[in-house]
């Protein structure tokens, strides 16, 4: 298991690195440089500008800054903001809760709904509910989030009259109102996801139900909830796992349009807002922040994938 | 459950793949066949349909999509506008079919280029394997750690907002997903018989990919296509609602409805039917997607 673990870790460096360099390049795609944005349309005078890009460090050679930046990276440095001028690491921060708390609602919305519903389809495979459920996984698959979203909200303004109040309180402040504020965004950004959940467990229930060991459940005159819940499910549902963390960059992304819509101060609401206002640190640091996110919770989904699964551990 | 799956129909099928649902007999069968050739033909039938509306957009269209009319705002759907009209009096029909010039442009501009970046890199990789292979996915790697929306709202934010760069972002951001399963289908065709067989007959490394190698990969690589431009409009439509697309007055899907969304308690109609519009046109690349998949290869079925 250790072993493994060190492998992973070392295959996950240079991709980290990788996140990094797309990072820091960004700005650099830009036309103009950070000191033309800063200034904005009044024309310092150029002795001033040189001052600034010296200050900034920009007269030395794109190598050298890159990894004085990443080394500042590695302590957690990310620099400060244009607008605000806190740092862009606090900034995060605060905001990276607030995502993750919806992130969290819409997993759970994505399970409650999408595994039964799938196993349902499994085992009545071929009925007329079963086929249902199918088109009702492509309709899951093809309503866009945000229109959900947005009829959802119309919806509750109109015969609930329930507007989405600005702010979100964190659910370890405010339990109970956190959570009713999160129904309808959960479940806006929660039903694609459900509706892939539900695709998977069918196929991987199915493909459980064909082998060897269900059958000798059966011959052995097993009950059939016996035959799922002891033998079928535990081994269905492990590839499952797998594709809800693999899911959690589409929830990240998903949440950008979604904390939008629902006004949620999160990582969202940040990134459109740093967008806005041309606050490319921000933007820099969000990205980085995002792509390291996304692989180091790969990771955690392929440890879980092994602790879940004793055959991969021998290999 | 028993009911469903008789024990009998297990013991004749040992090497039933799963997935595949058994054969059925007369009536029993016609749900499993309307189920599945229908469905892809309606997708099928959409996607000719969604691109005759993007040529034909201005034959179909009634009204002018920029033409506003002071005196006909917030029209209610029927009668002369069929779909209502907007804060501006424009036709919203109108707007929708002209929507779909940019939202099928776009998709499909951005897989295509995913497509041809991916093709290259992804064959590049199988052929070669060793250094460059691995260079090259782990760059794939890196590009495909980003959540897509953040990475191509980024990049627009640098590029600045237009419909065009909104087209090379999504296609950037979709390129590690062709590579990869141009690469995996290459792998696979690479080392069977009849490739060796080519090369054993002399074949140079290039003509067998092109006349061998390639041939027998299309399949998953189409099926990916098709499926990446369900994902793909989606994409474009939340940049759009986003303000980072196609910049108003342009008709657009995800415009649209962000514009909208200051209205909507007392035109709910404008938050409705460019919503119907994109789902619509995800849902039938869906279908297309999955029925040629079913097609071509029907061991990898999904529904």
């Amino acid at each position: 298991m250790l072993q493994f673990l060190m492998r992973r870790l070392l295959v996950l460096i240079p991709i980290l690195i990788g996140v990094s360099i797309l990072s820091f390049l960004l700005l650099y795609l830009i036309p103009g440089d950070v000191v033309d944005i800063l200034m904005g349309t009044e024309s310092g005078d150029p002795a001033r500008l040189a001052e600034l890009r010296r200050l900034f460090g920009l007269d030395r050679p794109l190598p050298v800054r890159f990894v004085e930046w990443f080394g500042a990276v590695l302590h957690g440095d990310l620099g400060r903001s244009f607008v605000t001028r806190r740092p862009v690491a606090t900034e995060i921060l605060t905001a990276f809760p607030v995502t993750l708390q919806l992130a969290a609602a819409s997993l759970l919305v994505a399970l409650v709904i999408g595994v039964p519903l799938g196993i349902y389809a499994a085992i009545k495979r071929g009925s007329v509910g079963s086929a249902g459920l199918s088109v009702c996984v492509l309709l899951g698959l093809s309503i866009p989030n945000f229109w959900l979203g947005i009829l959802l909200i119309l919806f509750a303004s109109l015969y609930l009259h329930w507007f989405p109040p600005q702010g979100l309180n964190l659910v370890w402040h405010q339990p109970w109102e956190t959570l009713k504020q999160l129904v309808f965004p959960g479940f806006a950004l929660g039903l694609a996801l459900a509706a892939m959940v539900m695709r998977m467990t069918r196929a991987c229930v199915l493909e459980v139900l064909a082998q060897d060991y269900v059958r000798t459940a059966r011959a052995k005159g097993l009950a059939e909830w016996l035959v799922l819940g002891q033998h079928a499910l535990r081994n269905a549902l492990i590839p499952v796992v797998t594709l809800v963390g693999l899911q959690f960059g589409y929830l990240l992304g998903g949440a950008i349009v979604i904390e939008e819509i629902f006004s949620l101060p999160g990582m969202g609401r940040l990134v459109l807002r740093s967008i806005a206002q041309r606050d490319f640190p921000l933007v820099q640091g969000i990205l980085l922040f995002g792509g390291a996110s996304v692989v180091l919770l790969n990771l955690c989904v392929d440890v879980c994938y092994v602790l879940l699964d004793p055959r991969i551990r021998r290999r | 459950m028993s009911s469903s799956i008789p024990a009998s129909a297990v013991d004749k099928q040992p090497t039933r793949i799963a997935g595949v649902p058994q054969r059925r007999r007369g009536l029993a069968r016609l749900p499993v066949l309307v189920r599945r050739h229908a469905l892809s033909a309606a997708g099928l039938v959409l996607v000719v349909g969604l691109v005759g509306i993007t040529l034909a957009a201005p034959l179909l269209a009634s009204y002018d999509p920029l033409a506003m009319s002071s005196g006909t705002r917030f029209a209610r759907p029927g009668g002369a506008h069929l779909l209502g009209t907007d804060q501006f009096g424009r036709d919203i029909l109108s707007r929708i079919l002209y929507g779909t010039r940019i939202s099928l442009g776009v998709g499909m501009g951005s897989v295509v280029l995913a497509l041809v970046v991916g093709m290259v890199l992804g064959s590049l990789a199988a052929m070669r394997e060793g250094a460059l292979d691995s260079v090259i996915m782990r760059t794939m790697d890196v590009l495909f750690a980003f959540p897509a929306i953040l990475l191509a709202l980024a990049l627009i934010a640098v590029l600045g907002s237009t419909a065009r760069n909104v087209l090379l972002a999504i296609g950037l951001v979709y390129i590690p997903i062709f590579a990869r399963t141009v690469r995996a289908a290459v792998l696979t065709i690479k080392y069977r018989e009849f490739v060796d067989a080519a090369w054993a007959l002399g074949r140079s490394g290039p003509s067998t990919y092109v006349t061998h190698i390639l041939p027998n990969a299309l399949t998953p690589i189409l099926v990916q296509a098709t499926l990446s431009m369900s994902t793909a409009i989606l994409a474009e439509a939340a940049l759009s609602f986003l303000g980072v697309g196609a910049q108003p007055p342009t008709p657009s899907w995800g415009g649209m409805l962000s514009e909208s969304r200051a209205f909507m308690e007392v035109a709910p109609w404008t938050a409705v039917f460019p919503g119907v519009a994109i789902m619509l046109a995800v849902l039938s690349f869906n279908l297309l997607g999955d029925g040629i998949r079913d097609y071509l290869d029907p061991r990898v079925r999904t529904l």
